[in-house]
């Protein structure tokens, strides 16, 4: 296990939608979103509102300019009228010439006044450029002139272009009293270009006029109007006209070519329609400028709300993070890692029971150790229960009575200097699996090993449930037999080796010696001694016990003295027992 | 078409030519004023040409330069001037004083756009393709010189009804002067007037053709319009006073010095027109797309000190048409 706090490779890579970022749209959405619906909604009513403004706006131009126009004809009308007022009376032509030719004086939009009578024939007529004719009767009674100011209060003809170039038109009425007459008049239209010159709108709109043809009348430039309409001019002011209608304003492209907002209106009396149309750039300024306060509002509160969001997302990301650190640095081992939140909600309350966490890991890799260290000379029930029982007592120095039993290959010394290490080892390997599954079978404690022999204890630390004597043989029978199915194969290989085990009973002294973490179980005291030599005096396949052990087993094991043999190290010899090698 | 479109981009090129040199502020576009008739008769329409331009914007030195011309009634030093102003490539010619002085700067470039100013008939002297598209480098103001002769004979007679025979002197330079004299004949043939017609080729012979003319009988003068004879009209006026001769003439200019009446558009409103046209060709529009302006006014000017010294009373129908009196 590592301990050097680097998180595990799983925990470098990235999650696949962090939290972070999923906070993050979240409250950037809670605060974007109504902002941008709130922004579009006003720029749509404002836009609305503008149009709205802008439509009543050059509604308004509009009729005024209808009006002005309309006016234009009620002066030329007005004049037209003091020829029409008297009946006609022979001797009164010199008077009525001087009244036309005062009315031309007076209205020089008037090009030619012709005075007709009521059976239709022309008496006199006054010009500035033509001759003026008097007394010289012209029947006019076919002249849609005539004909039209008989059937309405004034009859305005069609607009006609002198030269293709200049507009004139016939405005004809006749008088309230009977034989007063019709009188024609020619109304050079060019008088009215700077009527409609005149006429502003906004900073450079201005108004046109276009006569029922579509054929253009008036604009600011007159030299449009001198240039003449030609077929497609006069469709698409027939179809500007066809979209105006009622009110309404249209983006359209003037005369001129500009790109405008125009509204039209019609002209009282004469069939004519007066747009006034202002460039878009300047109609829709205001609009404009409202869009963009409200675009501008909406990426100002829309980078807040990035900065806000930001902030918070980090604000709660930050801790789970300190909580994915700490769980990382915890799994790695480092148990005295502490994840220190301090936001008081759930995410703390988490931190805690990690840090607790910890502490229950460090303790329980503790325990875990030990039962390891345990483990190396206890069986594993043993250990088990040495670590249960709370360690340290059980395996303090304590006078016992236990079965020590040695075990060791006979002929091993030869064996090991002529064979190869690898053979030594593959032999020793055999040797201590099958003894090792034995000796943890059997709940004995292993307190040391050395080359081929073994130091087994019974009946401590833990004391056997049953007698240690007769556990002990068991142990040394299933050993023996052990070593003899291992020996078949030895022989064959020519290896020569045999296997002897000594026990022996007593009380010793046991307890756990050593230093900084290597330590070994052991019993020290004459009894181990004995076992030993009994060990070392054990024929092949030979299982030898002191007296002690053998009184304490039952005659069904079959313990055969084999009287009192001095052994190597004791002083007297000792009563020894053999214990046959299978029940 | 395709021609319109390339004289469209010429147009565009002179704009660019004088929006380039207008912007370093070093050398503004230059006008070239191609006059007929003299600096001092012609001074006050001159001054209102260059009003057309202030119309516009134009500043005189600063955004503007004149280079002017005149010829004093010579039509070869006229044409010389006109030359020389090609060679000078001017950004603009001003054609001032008629037919002639449109001609000759149309004869010497076809490429610098020409406004001609106070022109009889554009169409008919071939000037212009139309009224309405003039189509060539070409266009200007048109002030009806011919269209109104009868109605000035018709009004002479009106003042002076004694008058049965009537004199029409005319510049014998003018083009198409027998055509102008042949309708006026028709017209006096028309009120029942017989027409002298006599032609003066010189200053010098002005007062002969007045001697002629009341030799044969003429007891009124109807002087057409010509700038030579603009730029002779104080010796003719002197002649007409001399034989007591009741005189019609076309611009207000006679009437203003001495001339009995006169009936015709204001000159100084065609300069002034002519002027801002010529600054709008400056701004970048094309000639050939501007369609020839006719003026829509006329003034019949009457000089009652003429009158009195005459010993002729008006009657009541001119004085009722008299846009102007003079006492």
């Amino acid at each position: 296990m590592t301990t050097d706090g680097a998180p595990g490779a799983h925990a470098r890579e990235k999650p696949r939608r962090p939290l972070r970022r999923k906070y993050f749209v979240a409250l950037f959405a809670a605060v974007a979103v109504p902002l941008a619906i709130n922004g579009a909604s006003e720029a749509w009513f404002g836009y609305r509102g503008q149009r709205a403004l802008l439509d009543q706006r050059l509604g308004v131009e509009s009729r005024a300019a209808a009006l002005r126009i309309g006016e234009f004809f009620e002066g030329v009308v007005a004049q037209l009228r003091w020829a029409v007022q008297q009946p006609w009376v022979e001797p009164d032509l010199d008077r009525r010439r001087l009244d036309a030719l005062r009315i031309l004086r007076l209205t020089p939009p008037i090009a030619e006044i012709h005075l007709v009578d009521d059976r239709g024939v022309e008496r006199l007529s006054v010009a500035r450029i033509a001759f003026d004719r008097q007394g010289v009767a012209v029947d006019r009674t076919g002249d849609p002139a005539v004909i039209g100011a008989r059937t309405r209060p004034v009859w305005y003809g069609p607009v006609a272009f002198r030269q293709e170039s200049e507009p004139h038109m016939t405005v004809a009425l006749g008088g309230d009293r009977r034989g007063a007459g019709l009188v024609l008049a020619e109304v050079d239209l060019r008088l009215i270009f700077d009527l409609v010159a005149a006429i502003a709108v906004g900073g450079q709109g201005g108004a046109f006029v276009v006569d029922h043809d579509g054929s253009l009348i008036a604009h600011r430039d007159a030299s449009l109007v001198l240039r003449g309409t030609d077929a497609a001019g006069k469709r698409a002011m027939a179809e500007l006209r066809e979209a105006t209608t009622g009110g309404r304003t249209v983006v359209t492209r003037d005369p001129a070519g500009r790109r405008v907002v125009a509204a039209a209106a019609q002209i009282a009396g004469v069939e004519w329609t007066v747009f006034v149309a202002e460039p878009v750039g300047e109609a829709f300024a205001p609009i404009r400028d409202a869009l963009w306060r409200t675009g501008l509002l909406v990426v100002a509160g829309a980078g807040f709300a990035a900065l806000l969001a930001f902030w918070l997302a980090r604000r709660m990301t930050g801790p789970i993070r300190a909580l994915e650190q700490g769980a990382d640095r915890i799994g790695a081992g480092q148990f005295d890692h502490r994840i220190a939140i301090r936001t008081g909600d759930e995410l703390q309350r988490l931190a805690e029971r990690f840090n607790a966490m910890a502490v229950d890991l460090a303790e329980s890799r503790e325990r875990s150790e030990r039962i390891a260290r345990l483990k190396r000379f206890l069986s594993p029930q043993v250990a088990e229960l040495v670590e249960r029982a709370g360690s340290a007592d059980l395996l303090a120095g304590q006078r016992a009575e236990v079965v020590v039993l040695f075990a060791d290959l006979r002929g091993f010394t030869a064996f090991s200097a002529r064979a190869a290490p690898e053979v030594i080892m593959r032999v020793l390997a055999a040797y201590y699996e099958a003894l090792g599954a034995i000796i943890t079978r059997h709940e004995a404690t292993l307190t040391h090993f050395a080359a081929d022999g073994l130091m087994v204890l019974l009946n401590a630390p833990v004391p056997c449930p049953d007698e240690p004597a007769a556990r002990a043989v068991r142990l040394a029978r299933d050993m023996v037999g052990a070593v003899a199915r291992l020996g078949a194969g030895w022989s064959a290989a020519g290896h020569g080796l045999g296997f002897g085990i000594g026990a022996a009973f007593g009380e010793a002294t046991v307890g756990r010696i050593g230093y900084e973490g290597r330590h070994d179980y052991t019993a020290i005291g004459p009894v181990a001694n004995l076992a030993a030599r009994l060990c070392g005096a054990a024929d092949d396949r030979q299982i030898l016990v002191d007296a002690a052990l053998a009184r304490r087993l039952g005659p069904d094991v079959g313990a055969v003295s084999q009287g009192r043999r001095g052994l190597k190290g004791l002083a007297e010899p000792v009563e020894v027992y053999a214990v046959p090698s299978a029940s | 078409m395709r021609r319109r479109q390339a004289l469209g981009l010429l147009g565009a090129a002179a704009l660019a030519g004088a929006g380039g040199r207008g912007a370093e502020g070093a050398t503004p576009p230059v006008v070239g004023l191609l006059s007929m008739i003299s600096a001092a008769v012609n001074a006050p329409p001159i001054a209102a040409m260059r009003l057309g331009f202030a119309d516009m914007g134009f500043v005189e030195g600063r955004t503007i330069a004149f280079v002017e011309r005149y010829a004093d009634g010579d039509p070869a030093r006229l044409r010389a001037m006109a030359d020389e102003l090609a060679r000078r490539a001017v950004d603009v010619i001003v054609a001032a004083g008629g037919t002639v002085a449109a001609a000759a700067a149309r004869r010497a470039t076809g490429r610098i756009p020409i406004v001609f100013t106070a022109v009889g008939s554009p169409v008919a002297d071939g000037l212009v393709a139309s009224m309405s598209r003039p189509g060539g480098n070409m266009t200007g103001v048109s002030i009806l010189t011919t269209e109104l002769d009868a109605k000035r004979l018709e009004l002479l007679c009106e003042a002076a009804p004694a008058a049965k025979t009537v004199a029409a002197i005319g510049f014998s330079g003018r083009p198409n002067l027998a055509a102008q004299l042949a309708s006026v004949d028709a017209s006096a043939a028309q009120i029942g007037r017989t027409l002298l017609t006599e032609t003066v080729a010189r200053e010098d012979e002005v007062a002969g053709v007045f001697a002629r003319a009341v030799g044969a009988g003429a007891g009124a003068i109807l002087v057409l319009g010509d700038p030579v004879l603009f730029n002779w009209r104080a010796t003719i006026i002197e002649r007409a006073a001399h034989h007591r001769l009741p005189a019609m003439y076309q611009w207000r200019e006679f009437a203003d010095v001495g001339g009995l009446m006169s009936y015709g558009p204001s000159v100084r409103h065609a300069y002034r027109l002519a002027g801002r046209y010529a600054a709008r060709i400056l701004r970048g529009e094309s000639p050939a797309t501007l369609p020839v302006l006719q003026p829509a006014v006329f003034q019949l000017v009457v000089n009652l000190r003429t009158a009195a010294a005459l010993g002729l009373t008006f009657p009541p129908s001119i004085l009722a048409r008299a846009d102007e009196i003079i006492e």
